[in-house]
């Protein structure tokens, strides 16, 4: 991969890949180690994509890989408070409460709902980067959904 | 709700930092340094280690001597010098344990151990694939040590990354695995014999470059090495009382000097306090400076409170690879250099 060519990739996808990370790991400081993994990766390994997609498709399914990586991974007795943890800053206070919402649920609805809502892949395109069946998907968006909604109304 | 979900969504985006540290990741070949999360937090451990993530390097030597001297050539330009050499020869140690599970054995080939880091070379045994996408590594590792060389009496922690997993140029399987602890300056792995227990579960690989790259279990089981630490001296020891560097408070950016007490530098780690107040103003990046110009950069980090009374923030960082501090002629923050006397 040329330097242009990753500069490209990072300008178009590095906030793909940082959403992602959140989504998966709730930190923000985890969330930016994930993506410079994965961006790394780009740069090391990054050849021969087949057009857009496919390269989108390699940077979603990596970052979901090094999150399960890091989410399993052996640190010991690390302790900082997610309540510590900055969060992005908002144009509206709803958005904050959103946000927050988001982040409390768990992490099996959270995935999917980002990758089906915001990032438009189709539910058999979400299993795939997953690793769940279809009908998986489906229930843990409906399921995610209603959780959500819940916690709004609350 | 789906439209605020994605105009909330929209909102979250890459730091300016992030993207600058991407934008320099072409420079290096290897991963940037990782940051402490923010936090304003007391009493609470903030443990900064590479991620568990092995990256496949084909070809790479299988001794931990011609693992250091081709790091160091990487990372420094220039080749190990014989006095470096030395060095990491004087910080080694042999092993040789092995256990099998599934017909697959793993052997502790050998160990290099400094102040609060240990590197250990694993051989497998069996016939693998060389391909530089694939990646080899445990789905989980564990290690003891005993007696428990951490004596603080607050949250502390250890870890593991695996900085290189490969078919060696020997044609066997060889991981190297770093194991780093946060003793707070205030013991040494190397200050008492200790018993090691290593407990590793399931071999596995991926492909880097197949889509839908998961995890394939190539031998599953659980071994168990168990194997002494000897004690040894862990070279010199540099203490500079207290000095002033640059620091950044991580939030706003901005850079002021603070003052950081008992720094003590060794051949694979600086340690240094700093008071609660200034927790928040993270140092620079810190390397050694050598007498031929080269300079050896921090690793991963570390940080707890060294007193049950949270006054005093204790951090360690880990040097790339060992340094023998006799060839140390200063010591650098970002851009502010220390001259070290007798280096």
């Amino acid at each position: 991969m040329t330097e242009q060519e990753f500069d490209r990739a990072a300008g178009r996808y590095l906030d793909m890949v940082y959403r992602i990370a959140l989504n998966a790991l709730r930190r923000p400081a985890d969330a930016e180690d994930a993506a410079q993994t994965v961006m790394l990766r780009l740069w090391q390994f990054g050849e021969g994509f087949q057009g857009e997609e496919h390269l989108r498709h390699w940077l979603a399914r990596g970052t979901v890989n090094v999150c399960r990586d890091m989410a399993r991974s052996p640190w010991h007795r690390r302790m900082v408070p997610l309540e510590h943890c900055p969060e992005p800053s908002f144009s509206a206070p709803e958005q904050g409460t959103l946000f927050r919402a988001v982040m409390d649920l768990p992490g099996k609805y959270r995935l999917p709902l980002y990758l089906y809502y915001y990032e438009g892949y189709a539910v058999a395109e979400v299993g795939e980067l997953l690793g769940l069946k279809p009908s998986t998907v489906q229930t843990r968006l409906a399921r995610g959904r209603e959780k959500l909604k819940t916690m709004l109304e609350e | 709700m789906e439209e605020n979900y994605r105009a909330m969504f929209d909102q979250v985006r890459a730091s300016d930092r992030l993207r600058e540290e991407v934008s320099q990741m072409k420079m290096h070949k290897q991963m940037p340094r990782r940051r402490f999360p923010k936090t304003g937090l007391i009493a609470a451990v903030i443990l900064v280690l590479l991620a568990g993530s092995a990256i496949a390097s084909v070809g790479m030597p299988g001794t931990l001597r011609g693992w250091f001297a081709r790091e160091w050539e990487e990372s420094t330009g220039a080749p190990m010098t014989e006095e470096q050499l030395a060095l990491v020869d004087d910080l080694t140690q042999p092993v040789g344990v092995s256990d099998t599970q599934n017909s697959v054995t793993v052997t502790v080939d050998s160990i290099t151990v400094g102040n609060s880091t240990m590197w250990l070379l694993l051989k497998i045994s069996g016939d693998y694939p060389a391909e530089e996408t694939l990646r080899y590594h445990f789905r989980g590792i564990d290690m003891t040590l005993e007696p428990d060389p951490d004596q603080v009496e607050t949250p502390g922690g250890y870890g593991f990354d695996f900085p290189y997993a490969a078919v060696a140029e020997d044609g066997v399987l060889t991981m190297l695995v770093r194991f780093t602890i946060d003793l707070a300056g205030q013991t040494s792995l190397l200050d008492a014999p200790r018993q090691t227990v290593l407990v590793l579960e399931d071999l596995v690989c991926n492909d880097l470059e197949k889509r839908g790259d998961e995890d394939v279990v190539l031998s599953e089981g659980g071994w168990t090495l168990t194997f002494p630490v000897e004690p040894g001296e862990a070279g010199e020891i540099r203490s500079l009382g207290e000095i002033r560097v640059p620091a950044m408070d991580l939030e706003s950016r901005k850079i002021k000097t603070i003052a950081l007490c008992d720094v003590e530098i060794s051949a694979t780690d600086i340690t240094y306090v700093r008071s609660a107040e200034a927790q928040e103003w993270e140092p620079l990046r810190c390397a050694l400076v050598l007498a031929d110009g080269t300079a050896v950069e921090q690793s991963s980090g570390s940080s707890r409170f060294r007193d049950t009374a949270c006054t005093e923030w204790s951090s360690v960082y880990y040097w790339q690879v060992p340094v023998d501090l006799n060839q140390v002629t200063a010591l650098r923050f970002g851009d502010t250099e220390i001259p070290l006397s007798d280096g």
